[in-house]
Parts: C-alpha cells; sequence; structure tokens
C-alpha cells in the first residue's frame, strides 16, 4: 500500500478509510477474516478485498453501510490515532507552501508527534525528496516509523529519536526546509541553521503562545534569518443545507410568497414558505491553533550573524 | 529520479527573476546591458550576474552595487544605528505637527538623490535635519525611521521566483485579475486536492496560469496536468514567471477547450463546434473587474522578451505584441502561404487535443481544481465525470453563492458521486512582531474567498 499512488481495488493489507455521512473516519488495516465494528454494525474485512476504492459496503447485517476511501494524507489527518495534538490540513497547507516544499525537497520536521504533518510533507517532496523527522519519545518514533512502513513512505522518510534542542539535528547542509514544533523552538534554531543548505532555504515554527513566538523571532534575528513573517490561518466551516422560512400571513393585500401556487388560505396564521439553502456558521470552532512563524535563510556566503557551529 | 534538481542558485542571464524593493515584488527577465527601470530607479543589471539568489544592491548611477555582508545594516541596523545615539522623550508632549519640523526642503533632498549620495546617507541627513526627533519617543523615532527608511533607500534583492512569491506578486498587482485567489486559498486548494508527483489533475483556471504552475511545481515533472480552458487558447501569462520549472516540469502539462467537453461527455466523436470568436479581438466576458484578463496565452515555450521589461504596463503591451506576432509562427518550417501555417498549427493544435481528449477518457483522473470567474456548478458537474472515484475536488470561488448552487447541486444528484462536501473559508491574520509591541497587524486581509471540497465516490443509488 502506497499513499503516494492511487490503486482501484482494495487489496490485503492495504490502508483503508472508512467513513458513513459526517461520522469519524476510521482508518483500517484490511485482514482476511477481519472484522470492524461500526456504528450499523460490523464489517467483514473478507468483503472489503477486491472492492473499488469509494464503494459503498454494506455491514454483515446488510442494514448499516459505510464508504471505503483511499487514503490520503488529508484522509489520514483527520482519521489518525492521536498521541499528541496534531496539525490539521488549513495549517498544513500554509506551511507546506511557505517552506516552498516540492518533490525532491528536503525537509527537517521536529517533533514528528503524531505524524499528520509528516504524512503530507512525504506526499509533497516525494519520489526523490527526504523527511528527516525527530521526536524525543521513544513509543512514539517507533509508532511513526511502523506507519511509514506501513503507508510505502519509508524510502523517503528518516525517523530519528532524539532531543534536537539537545543534540542538533546531526545534519549540514543538506535540506531546503525546516519545520519545528517543540516547546523551545529557539533553542533548536542555530542547529537548523547548520541543517540548511548552502544555498539557502526555509524555515518554520509552529507554537500556540505568543511569547515563545517573541523570543523564536528574537533568535531568527540573530542568527541572520531575513524575511520574518508571523501569522495565523483559521479555517471557518460552514454547515450547508436547506432552510425553510414561513412567511406570515400579513393580511389578505399582502402576499410576499414567490411561489404563488403554495400560497394557502388567506386566514391561516402562516401564509407560505419558501426554502432557501442557507450557510450556518459553527457556534464553536477552534480559535486558536498555533502561530505560524517563516523566515528565509539567504545563501550562506551572504548571510550575517554570528557563525553557527553545531555541537553533535 | 523526478527531475534534475532545481539547477543554479546562482543569478543568471536571460532568467526571469523577482525584484524585490521594500515591500514589492517585481517579475523582471535579466538581460546584460538592458536597462531596468522600476519603482522610480533605473539601473543595468550586470553585477548581479553570477551572484547568489538574495544578494542585495544599491543602485548607484544607474549600476548594481552589491552591497556587502558588514555593510549589510537593513531596516533593522540603520534604525537601531540612528535612533541609539539620539536622546528621545517619554511621550509626545512636545510633539507640534506643524509641518516645520524638517529643514531640509524636497529640492535639497531630490539634488542629495541626483549627486548620487547614497540612500543611508540621505536617510542620515533627513533624520538630523529633523528638529523634533530628539522630542519623539524611541518607539515614535523608530516608527519614523522605518518610515524614512522605505522612502529614501534604493537596496533592492534579487531573489528566484517560487510559487509563495508569485502568488504573493500576482495577488498584490491585481487580485481581480486570478479570481482574487489568495496565497492561503491557493495552498489549499493544492493539499486538499492532493496535489503531488504521479497524480494525473483535470485544472480549470481563470487566474492567469497561476494555479497551474503551481501544480505543475508540485507534480515535478511525473504525472499529467489537463488544463480545460475557455476560449481558443488557455490563458497562461503566469507561467513564464515560473522561471524555476524545467522543460521537463512543463512537458506534463495538456490542455483541452471546454467547448469541446460535450463531444467528450457523450461520446460523439468527429463532430467539433466552432465557437463564433470575434476575430482579432481577445474572448472576454461581461464579469466586472477582468480588464486586462487576455484569453489569448502563448506558447510557454515561445519566449517573449519584453514581458518583463518595463513598469505595470505590461498586460496591454503585451497583448498587443502577441497579435502583431501571431503570424509569425514559432518554428522554423517556413510555409509558402498563410493558409498552410494556418492548416499546420490546426493539426497541431488537434494532435494536442487528442491527447489530452485520450487521457481524459480513461475517466480516471486523480483530481480536479476548479478556480474560475465562471459558474461553476455546469463546470463542475461536466468535468467531474472524468475523476475516478475516491478521489479529491476542489472548487474555489471568490464567492459564497456560486459554492452554495453546486453543493445543492451534487446533494440533489441521483447518483451521489460526491462524499463529505465542505465549504469553508479561512481567516489569516499576521502580526507584528517586536519586543513589547506585539500585537496582530491593524488591517488584515478580510476576503479569502470560498472553498468547496469533497471526494468522489462511485455511484450508488
Amino acid at each position: 500500500m502506497s499513499f503516494l499512488k492511487y490503486k482501484a481495488a482494495i487489496e490485503e493489507g492495504d490502508t483503508v478509510i472508512i467513513c458513513r455521512g459526517r461520522e469519524r473516519l476510521i482508518p483500517v488495516i484490511v485482514k482476511r477474516g477481519g472484522v470492524t465494528q461500526v456504528l450499523g454494525g460490523a464489517i467483514l474485512h473478507d468483503k472489503l478485498i477486491g472492492v473499488e476504492f469509494g464503494s459503498k459496503v454494506y455491514t454483515s447485517n446488510n442494514k448499516g453501510w459505510v464508504i471505503v476511501l483511499h487514503p490520503t494524507p488529508e484522509l489520514w489527518t483527520l482519521s489518525l490515532p492521536h498521541r499528541t495534538q496534531i496539525l490539521y490540513s488549513t495549517d498544513i497547507s500554509m506551511i507546506t507552501m511557505q517552506l516552498e516544499l516540492r518533490p525532491g525537497s528536503t525537509v527537517c520536521e521536529c517533533g514528528t508527534g503524531s505524524g499528520s504533518l509528516s504524512h503530507a510533507i512525504a506526499r509533497t517532496i516525494a519520489p526523490d525528496g527526504h523527511l528527516f523527522t525527530f521526536e524525543f519519545h521513544e513509543k512514539r518514533s517507533q509508532i511513526a516509523k511502523d506507519e511509514f512502513e506501513a503507508h510505502g513512505l519509508s524510502h523517503i522518510v528518516t525517523v530519528k529519536c532524539s532531543d534536537v534542542c539537545q543534540e542538533g539535528f546531526g545534519l549540514e547542509d543538506r535540506v531546503d526546509a525546516v519545520f519545528l514544533d517543540l516547546p523551545n523552538p529557539w533553542e533548536a534554531i542555530s542547529s537548523a541553521k547548520t541543517a540548511i543548505k548552502r544555498t539557502g532555504g526555509r524555515i518554520c515554527s509552529f507554537s500556540p503562545c505568543i511569547e515563545q513566538v517573541q523570543k523564536t523571532c528574537e533568535e531568527l534575528n540573530k542568527l541572520g534569518f531575513k524575511d520574518i513573517g508571523v501569522m495565523e490561518c483559521l479555517l471557518r466551516p460552514f454547515d450547508v443545507r436547506p432552510c425553510v422560512f414561513n412567511i406570515p400571513n400579513m393580511g389578505s393585500n399582502v402576499d410576499h410568497s414567490t411561489d404563488k401556487s403554495k400560497s394557502t388560505k388567506l386566514t391561516q396564521p402562516i401564509a407560505s414558505s419558501e426554502t432557501i439553502w442557507t450557510c450556518a456558521q459553527r457556534r464553536t470552532i477552534p480559535g486558536h491553533t498555533g502561530f505560524l512563524t517563516f523566515a528565509t535563510l539567504l545563501h550562506k556566503d551572504i548571510v550575517s550573524g554570528p557563525s553557527t557551529v553545531d555541537q553533535i | 529520479m523526478c527531475d534534475d534538481k532545481m539547477a543554479s542558485e546562482l543569478i543568471e542571464e536571460n532568467k526571469v527573476v523577482l525584484l524585490h524593493v521594500k515591500d514589492i515584488y517585481k517579475p523582471i527577465r535579466l538581460v546584460k546591458r538592458r536597462k531596468i527601470k522600476f519603482d522610480k530607479i533605473s539601473f543595468v543589471p550586470d553585477a548581479a550576474i553570477g551572484l547568489p539568489y538574495g544578494s542585495e544592491f544599491e543602485v548607484a548611477r544607474g549600476n548594481l552595487i552589491l552591497v556587502k555582508e558588514e555593510e549589510r545594516r537593513g531596516e533593522e541596523g540603520t534604525i537601531s544605528q540612528l535612533t541609539e545615539v539620539v536622546e528621545s522623550a517619554k511621550d509626545n508632549r512636545l510633539i507640534v505637527d506643524d509641518g516645520l519640523s524638517q529643514k531640509l526642503s524636497h529640492e535639497e533632498i531630490h539634488q542629495m538623490k541626483k549627486d548620487g549620495m547614497s540612500g543611508q546617507e540621505i536617510l542620515e541627513s533627513v533624520v538630523q535635519g529633523s528638529s523634533s526627533f530628539k522630542d519623539r519617543t524611541k518607539f515614535s523615532q523608530e516608527k519614523y525611521v522605518k518610515k524614512k527608511y522605505k522612502r529614501h533607500s534604493h537596496v533592492l534583492s534579487i531573489i528566484k521566483p517560487t510559487t509563495r512569491l508569485i502568488a504573493q506578486y500576482y495577488y498584490a498587482k491585481g487580485p481581480s485579475k486570478i479570481c482574487h485567489l489568495r496565497l492561503d486559498m491557493l495552498s489549499q486548494i493544492l493539499t486538499l486536492g492532493n496535489v503531488h508527483a504521479h497524480s494525473r489533475i483535470v485544472v480549470m483556471e481563470t487566474c492567469q496560469g497561476l494555479l497551474t504552475g503551481a501544480v505543475l511545481e508540485r507534480l515535478g515533472g511525473c504525472g499529467q496536468v489537463v488544463q480545460v480552458f475557455f476560449g481558443d487558447k488557455p490563458v497562461r501569462d503566469a507561467l513564464d514567471v515560473f522561471a524555476h520549472l524545467s522543460e521537463r516540469e512543463r512537458s506534463v502539462l495538456l490542455e483541452y477547450p471546454l467547448h469541446r467537453l460535450g463531444q467528450l461527455l457523450t461520446g460523439e466523436g468527429g463532430k467539433e463546434i466552432e465557437l463564433q470568436l470575434p476575430p482579432g479581438a481577445p474572448l472576454e466576458d461581461d464579469t466586472e473587474n477582468n480588464e486586462g484578463s487576455s484569453t489569448r496565452g502563448e506558447d510557454i515555450r515561445e519566449e517573449d522578451d519584453d514581458e518583463f521589461e518595463d513598469e505595470e504596463e505590461e498586460c496591454g503591451a503585451a497583448k498587443k505584441r502577441r497579435i502583431e506576432e501571431e503570424p509569425a509562427g514559432p518554428l522554423p518550417l517556413a510555409p509558402t502561404n498563410e493558409d498552410e501555417e494556418k492548416e499546420r498549427r490546426r493539426r497541431e493544435r488537434e494532435l494536442l487535443y487528442e491527447g489530452a481528449a485520450a487521457v481524459l477518457n480513461e475517466r480516471n483522473m486523480d483530481g480536479l481544481l476548479i478556480a474560475c470567474r465562471f459558474y461553476p456548478e455546469p463546470i463542475l458537474m461536466s468535468l467531474i465525470n472524468f475523476i475516478g472515484p475516491s478521489r479529491p475536488v476542489v472548487v474555489y470561488s471568490q464567492f459564497q453563492e456560486p459554492l452554495v448552487r453546486c453543493y445543492q447541486k451534487l446533494k440533489e444528484s441521483e447518483s451521489g458521486t460526491a462524499f463529505n462536501i465542505q465549504l469553508s473559508e479561512t481567516w489569516l491574520r499576521h502580526y507584528q512582531v517586536l519586543s513589547g509591541r506585539t500585537h496582530p497587524a491593524v488591517s488584515m486581509d478580510g476576503q479569502s474567498g470560498y472553498l468547496l471540497y469533497f471526494t468522489t465516490i462511485s455511484n450508488i443509488n
């Protein structure tokens, strides 16, 4: 199974995303004899094998159904098992664009966390780029490693279990871009500078708190990074649905209905109704994910600031 | 391997680069000994060639002079240099806004510029000439120097174009020409569309080729893009600015005219509809605000030397030039008469369309991206037929209402080809980060436009 190339039909061992309506997406590894319980009943894996991605599959009692989707980094982000806080597609989009990632880019990411961003980066830099992702939590780094293996990404992703703030990236003039999601990102910037290619590159730090941003910007400035920009990017989803609006009876002379056939007797309190497709905003939405700090490191021949020597 | 890596990181002659002056980016083709005029400065670019991208220059007497690392103070450095030595006030009680505090007249400053004084020197004189400078608070002094620095500094840098910068350039220059497609929306289209190497993407855009270029960049020369276009040729002016894309990366681009989709959908080959195009005039529709959005694209390999030569007028002039060039033809095989030439081009185009039609006809494309000024619903409902099941579709519009109509249509359609349809906008806010003075930027861009996205599923009744 590879996240990097679509295929038509489900085979044993594939990761598929099963879902129903707006309910939570569930990632499933298809095994012969396997069963996955969903709200409507049980999905027998044997029934999935050979089925085309994007099809409807019924539960064993034929009462419920699910749709089986081909995994993509975006669906993975919505369905993956959370081991940490994760980044969602809105921030991921901005990060990918601002870090100027494309096929062939080499990237450092720290930390790996639950691998939400890692999958998106790997997708974008494939087939010949490389992602070095660092995670200081041993178990998390092992699980991430297994996931990349299962998702056909292990040839472009190297997972390392280490504390970048203490040990550095251990890379010199190797990467086009660095992404930091750390409690103390400023401690990793000097090492990031060393890791970035001679010809320069981009850096991003994701921090929920403004104090972290402040310190990060000071450090970036000190080390000669240019074009420092801080932003936040929030998704505002709408609920779209048809809404029926009643038109009250306003007396015999007034009929505001556009559909005259629907007009009822003029003695009724509600004269008629209109159906309009509406966009409602949601009452509670994520109001803050984190601040995104971006900066450019120019060609190292023209960068001022103290020289960076990394202790490895 | 997907592509022969990003060639050089040094500034080359005959390449389109981005000039960065103050907050403005501007694409320019660098040609030795040819003068570039931009933002009241003019210079020949010779001195920049062979230096790393990102190098900073000062303009003096029509030449570029490299700003050396140790002299490079930048805005921050200049501010601290000019504010640290002077005393400052605690508050603004002494400031009287009578316009008399500056001792230097406009003429004197102008003369200093004429004499070839550097921006730094002029800036120092201006600050010294301000009698109220010492009465300002530290913050106010910084703000003052910052403002004057913007006005008097001639520092420019030469930067390699990337999608990030190109999108910002087009958005700043004329958002109406790219359907107000903001950087965050462009980035989401690419992400939500799962655009990556080896994917085969259908693109329908009227953003001057910005979206097409961004997709090509993300494909890295592997996969396929079919640009479905309106009119007689796709508009791809922006592709010239994507100077960092190699021939190979551009080669995955195919094109197919919108007005022939009917043939593909009904399976009736042969009979082709000829659109009644007004001769000579570029196709325009009546949508507001699209002055200059010519539908007359040009072959991407056909270099237009002067495209990025002059100031802001390029659209009109380039259009005219292209029309003039039309009969010349790009190939060396000189035809004996005009008709023959026309026929040859027509055949060439047919061949191109046939290739695109064959790709579309598999009806198993990996993604559909729409960002255009037309009513999107019929376009979406037609193009969706070419997309395989379990693939992403993303429709962008500057307006919400047309996307709601798409939503409604998808929900009501019998076959139910869309799963988990979502409609959203984004809220992008920039921050000023300064010690003790960090806050959101005072003005923000409040119009992100809207996105509709979903995953296709097999037809289910």
